[in-house]
C-alpha cells in the first residue's frame, strides 16, 4: 500500500513538474508573441459575426447603435424603413412612385407630367436609420447610385434630398410656386433639378458608411467592382481587420496569458489603448473630412488606413484654406472650379460649420490629451450621439436624469477647480447652475442632417469674437431674445478679467434691438438660418427679464412661422419642428402634419395659415419692413456637401 | 483483474471502494442539488449577480449540471461496478471521485474573475478533472468487459 502511495505521489510530482515546465516554456513563447508588432495591413477582415463568438457583450452594445445600420442590404429583414407601398411624391413638376416589384423588392420610378419616364431604380441598399433613410439603386458597370428621394424617419414621409441636404428649391419650383411660370416646366430642367443629388455610391458614400470599403474602380474599363468587408460601420472599422486576432486567439492558453499580461494584443487595435491623437484618427477617418493624397489609389484599392496609424500617412484634413491642388482635374464635382472650394464649410475664424469636421474641431481645441472617446463611447450610453454620462448639455442631461455631480464630470475630471457645484456656479455665473459646460464651451454652431450640432472646437464663449467672424455665439444661442450687444456687455460684466478692453467691435450695431437669433433666422445665410431655427425651438432657451415667458413663446413662434417660408426646405423643416416643439404640437396632429417642407409653396402657405389660426394668432416678432430688410440681407451660399 | 479469478482481498477492496463511492456520491449529489436550488432561487428572485452576468450564469449552470450528473455516475459506479471489479477498483474509484469533484468545482471557480471571452483561471481544473473521469470510465469499462467474459456472459 505504501509503495503504491509512493508511486502515485511520484507520478503526481512528475506530472506537476512536466506541466510547470511546459507552462513556463509556453508563457515565454506567448509573451514573445504578444510583444511582437504586427502589420495589420496583412490581416483580412472577418466580419462582426466572428467577433461576436467571443465578444458577446461588445457585440450587443454595438448592435444597438446607428453605426451598425448605417448601410444595410435592402433585402435584409427590417432594413427598409419606408413603406414602398405605392406612395406618390411630387417635386419640381415630376412625380415619383415608390413601390415593390413582384418579388417584394423596393423600386423608385420618376415620371414627368406627360408620363415619360425620367428615372427609375431598383433599391439594393439603404443608408441611414435614425433621422432619414437614403436608398441606393443599382446602376450600370458595377455602379450604385443614391436615389433622389429619402424617407424621413422622424416625419414618416418622403422628402426630396434638397430637404435633407442644405440646398434651395430649384428655380423651376420657385417659379411655379410664385405663379410666374404656370406652364409645365421644361422636361430637362425639371429632370436636372430633381436628380441633383443622385450621386454615385461606389466612390462617395462607400468610404465612411461601411467597413473595409474598396471601390475597385478600373480606370481602363470605367467599371466598379466595389466590395466591402461588411455593410455599415462594424467592429473592424475601429479595431482594424481581425483575421490575425481570431487566428491567434483560438489558442486558449494564449488568451489566458494575454489577460494576465494586461490584455494588450498586437493582433488587433483597441482605440482605448491608443494615444489620444491616434485614437482621434480612428474616428476622424470619417468624422473629419479629408482629402486623399492619392485619389486614384483610394478609388482602385480602397483607403489603406488601418486604425492605430496616423491618418496623415494617406490623407490630409480639409481646412478653410485647403485647395485641390493637383487633384483639381480628378474632382468631377462643381467644387473643382472654386479657388477655395471648402471655405464655406467653415466660419471665417476656421471653426467648422458642418458636421463630419469634428476632428478638425478637436485639433483646434486647447484641451490637450482629449480624444473622442473621452466624451463618447461606442459601447454604452444613448445611441443618439453616443455621449457618455457627464458630457451632455442641459436638455439632454435633464432628459436622462443625470445626477448633479455627474453632469459635468468629464470636464471637471481635468478642470478640478470647478468640480464643486459652488465653484462651477461661480465660474458659470448662471442662476440655478442651469448651464452645463458644453452649453457655453461647445455651442450648437454646426449644421448637419437637418439639425444643429455642437461645435467640437472647445473654446471660451466670446460674442465679440464671434460677431467679428459672423458666426453665432453661445450666449445668444440660448438667450434667444437678446442682441449681440447685450451678450458682449454681459460677458464684460461677468468675466471682466477675460475680456480685453481694447477689443474692437465689428458687425455689432448697438442701436439695433433685433435679437441676434431673429436677425440670423431671417437675414443670415442658410446655415445661420438653420441654426437659429433650431435655437428658437430649444425648450431651455432663455428669455430676457423684460419679457414674459408667454411673450417670448409667442415671438419665437411668430419668427419660426416666418422662417417656414424660407427658400431652403431644410430651414423650413427645422423651423416647423421648432415651432411644433414650442407649441407642444404632435407630429400626427393634422394641423402640423399639413405642412410639408418639400411640398409646393401654395400648400405650405395654406398649412402655415392653418397653424397660425390653430395657435391663436401668435404675434410676429418684427414688423414687416424690418422683416423685408433682413430678408434682403440673406446671403446664398453654395455648399457642395450639405449633409 | 482479467484472466484470473478475483481473490478475497480484491473483493474486500472492491467492497470498500463501493462503500466509499456510494457515500461520496450521495453526499456530492446532495450538495450539487442544493447548488441547483440556489440557482433556481437566484433566478426566481431575479438576482443581478446571476442574471446580469452571462459568464457567471453559464459557469454556474455548468457546475450544477456536471456536479449532479457526475455524482450519479459515482453512485452508479459504487452500486454496479466496484463490487465486481477486483484489484484496481480502489484506484479507479479515487480517479472517478476526484474527477467528479474537480469538474464542477472548476466550473464554479471559472465564474470568478471571468472575462468577456473566457472563464476565470479556476476553469483550468476542468480538463484534468475530465481526464480523470474519462480515465476512470475507460478502466471501468475494460474491467467490466473482462468480468463479463470471465463469467461467460459476453
Amino acid at each position: 500500500m505504501r509503495r503504491q502511495t509512493l508511486r502515485w505521489l511520484a507520478i503526481g510530482i512528475a506530472s506537476f513538474g512536466l506541466v510547470a515546465l511546459c507552462t513556463h516554456a509556453a508563457l515565454g513563447r506567448y509573451r514573445d508573441d504578444l510583444g511582437a508588432r504586427r502589420d495589420l495591413h496583412r490581416s483580412a477582415f472577418v466580419g462582426s459575426r466572428a467577433c461576436a463568438r467571443c465578444h458577446g457583450d461588445h457585440t450587443r452594445s454595438w448592435r444597438a447603435t446607428f453605426h451598425r445600420t448605417m448601410t444595410q442590404d435592402a433585402a435584409a429583414r427590417d432594413a427598409v424603413a419606408a413603406p414602398f407601398a405605392g406612395e406618390r411624391y411630387r417635386y419640381a413638376g415630376l412625380v415619383a412612385t415608390m413601390r415593390r416589384d413582384e418579388a417584394g423588392a423596393p423600386e423608385i420610378e420618376v415620371r414627368d407630367g406627360a408620363q415619360r419616364l425620367v428615372w427609375r431604380g431598383d433599391v439594393v441598399r439603404t443608408v441611414g436609420s435614425r433621422r432619414f433613410q437614403q436608398y441606393v439603386v443599382r446602376g450600370p458597370r458595377g455602379s450604385s447610385w443614391r436615389a433622389p428621394l429619402a424617407w424621413s424617419i422622424e416625419d414618416r414621409r418622403w422628402m426630396h434630398m434638397n430637404g435633407a441636404f442644405l440646398t434651395p428649391d430649384p428655380t423651376v419650383v420657385q417659379e411655379r410656386s410664385t405663379g410666374r411660370d404656370e406652364a409645365h416646366p421644361d422636361h430637362e430642367t425639371a429632370r436636372e433639378a430633381f436628380l441633383r443629388h443622385v450621386t454615385r455610391w461606389n466612390d462617395n458614400c462607400v468610404f465612411c458608411h461601411n467597413t473595409g470599403p474598396n471601390p475597385g474602380y478600373a480606370q481602363g474599363t470605367d467599371r466598379f467592382d466595389t466590395e466591402v468587408a461588411e455593410l455599415g460601420i462594424a467592429c473592424e472599422a475601429c479595431h482594424g481587420p481581425g483575421e490575425l486576432h481570431v487566428r491567434a486567439n483560438t489558442d486558449p492558453l494564449r488568451r489566458y496569458v494575454l489577460r494576465a499580461d494586461g490584455g494588450r494584443d498586437p493582433t488587433i487595435v483597441n482605440p482605448a489603448r491608443l494615444s489620444p491623437e491616434r485614437a482621434a484618427d480612428v474616428c476622424g477617418r470619417c468624422h473629419g473630412q479629408r482629402i486623399a493624397d492619392r485619389v486614384e489609389r483610394f478609388l482602385a484599392r480602397g483607403d489603406p488606413f488601418v486604425p492605430g496609424e496616423p491618418l496623415e500617412l494617406y490623407s490630409s484634413p480639409l481646412w478653410q484654406d485647403t485647395t485641390l491642388g493637383s487633384h483639381r482635374d480628378e474632382i468631377e464635382d462643381e467644387i473643382g472650379t472654386e479657388p477655395l472650394p471648402f471655405a464655406e464649410r467653415f466660419w471665417s475664424d476656421g471653426t467648422a460649420r458642418l458636421t463630419a469636421y469634428e476632428l478638425q474641431g478637436l485639433l483646434q481645441s486647447p484641451c490637450r490629451g482629449l480624444t473622442c472617446t473621452t466624451c463618447h463611447s461606442m459601447h454604452d450610453g444613448d445611441p443618439r450621439g453616443q455621449v457618455r454620462p457627464g458630457m451632455a448639455g442641459r436638455a439632454a442631461s435633464d432628459e436622462r436624469g443625470d445626477s448633479p455631480g455627474a453632469r459635468d464630470a468629464l470636464c471637471t475630471g481635468c478642470h478640478e477647480a470647478f468640480a464643486s457645484p459652488a465653484a462651477a456656479a461661480g465660474h458659470a455665473s448662471h442662476r440655478d447652475a442651469s448651464a452645463r459646460c458644453v452649453d457655453c464651451h461647445m455651442p450648437r454652431v454646426v449644421y448637419g442632417l437637418v439639425d444643429a450640432h455642437r461645435s467640437h472646437r472647445i473654446e471660451s464663449p466670446d460674442p465679440a469674437r464671434d460677431a467679428r467672424h459672423g458666426r453665432p455665439d453661445a450666449c445668444t444661442s440660448c438667450h434667444t431674445s437678446e442682441t449681440r450687444a447685450w451678450a458682449i456687455a454681459a460677458r464684460r460684466r461677468l468675466w471682466p478679467r477675460e475680456t480685453s478692453p481694447a477689443e474692437p467691435l465689428r458687425n455689432v450695431d448697438s442701436q439695433d434691438a433685433t435679437p441676434e437669433v431673429l436677425r440670423a433666422l431671417l437675414g443670415g445665410d442658410p446655415i445661420e438660418r438653420a441654426l437659429a431655427a433650431r435655437a428658437l425651438g430649444e425648450p431651455s432657451s432663455a428669455h430676457a427679464a423684460s419679457t414674459s415667458p408667454a411673450d417670448h413663446r409667442a415671438r419665437s413662434l411668430g419668427a419660426l412661422l416666418d422662417a417656414m417660408e424660407d427658400e431652403y426646405p431644410a430651414v423650413r423643416r427645422i423651423a416647423w419642428r421648432s415651432a411644433r416643439r414650442i407649441a407642444r404640437g404632435s407630429i400626427d396632429a393634422p394641423v402640423w402634419r399639413a405642412f410639408d417642407p418639400t411640398g409646393d409653396a401654395t400648400s405650405r402657405q395654406r398649412a402655415i395659415a392653418g397653424i397660425r389660426a390653430h395657435l391663436d394668432s401668435p404675434t410676429s416678432p418684427i414688423d414687416r419692413p424690418t422683416l423685408a430688410r433682413l430678408r434682403a440681407e440673406q446671403r446664398a451660399v453654395r455648399i457642395a456637401i450639405g449633409e | 483483474m482479467t484472466g484470473s479469478d478475483p481473490t478475497h482481498e480484491d473483493e474486500e477492496s472492491g467492497r470498500r471502494a463501493a462503500d466509499r463511492a456510494v457515500a461520496v456520491g450521495w453526499a456530492w449529489l446532495a450538495l450539487c442539488a442544493c447548488g441547483g436550488l440556489a440557482l433556481e432561487v437566484a433566478l426566481g428572485l431575479k438576482l443581478g449577480w446571476l442574471l446580469d452576468d452571462e459568464g457567471v450564469r453559464t459557469m454556474a449552470r455548468l457546475a450544477h449540471a456536471h456536479g449532479v450528473g457526475l455524482a450519479l455516475v459515482v453512485l452508479a459506479f459504487g452500486a454496479t461496478a466496484a463490487p465486481r471489479l477486483g484489484a484496481r477498483t480502489a484506484a479507479t474509484s479515487m480517479m472517478l471521485i476526484a474527477g467528479a469533484v474537480l469538474v464542477p468545482i472548476g466550473f464554479a471557480l471559472g465564474a470568478i474573475g471571468h472575462g468577456e471571452v473566457d472563464p476565470g483561471p479556476g476553469v483550468w481544473l476542468v480538463p484534468p478533472g475530465a481526464l480523470l473521469v474519462i480515465g476512470a470510465l475507460v478502466r471501468t469499462s475494460i474491467a467490466a468487459i473482462g468480468y463479463a467474459r470471465r463469467n461467460r456472459n459476453l
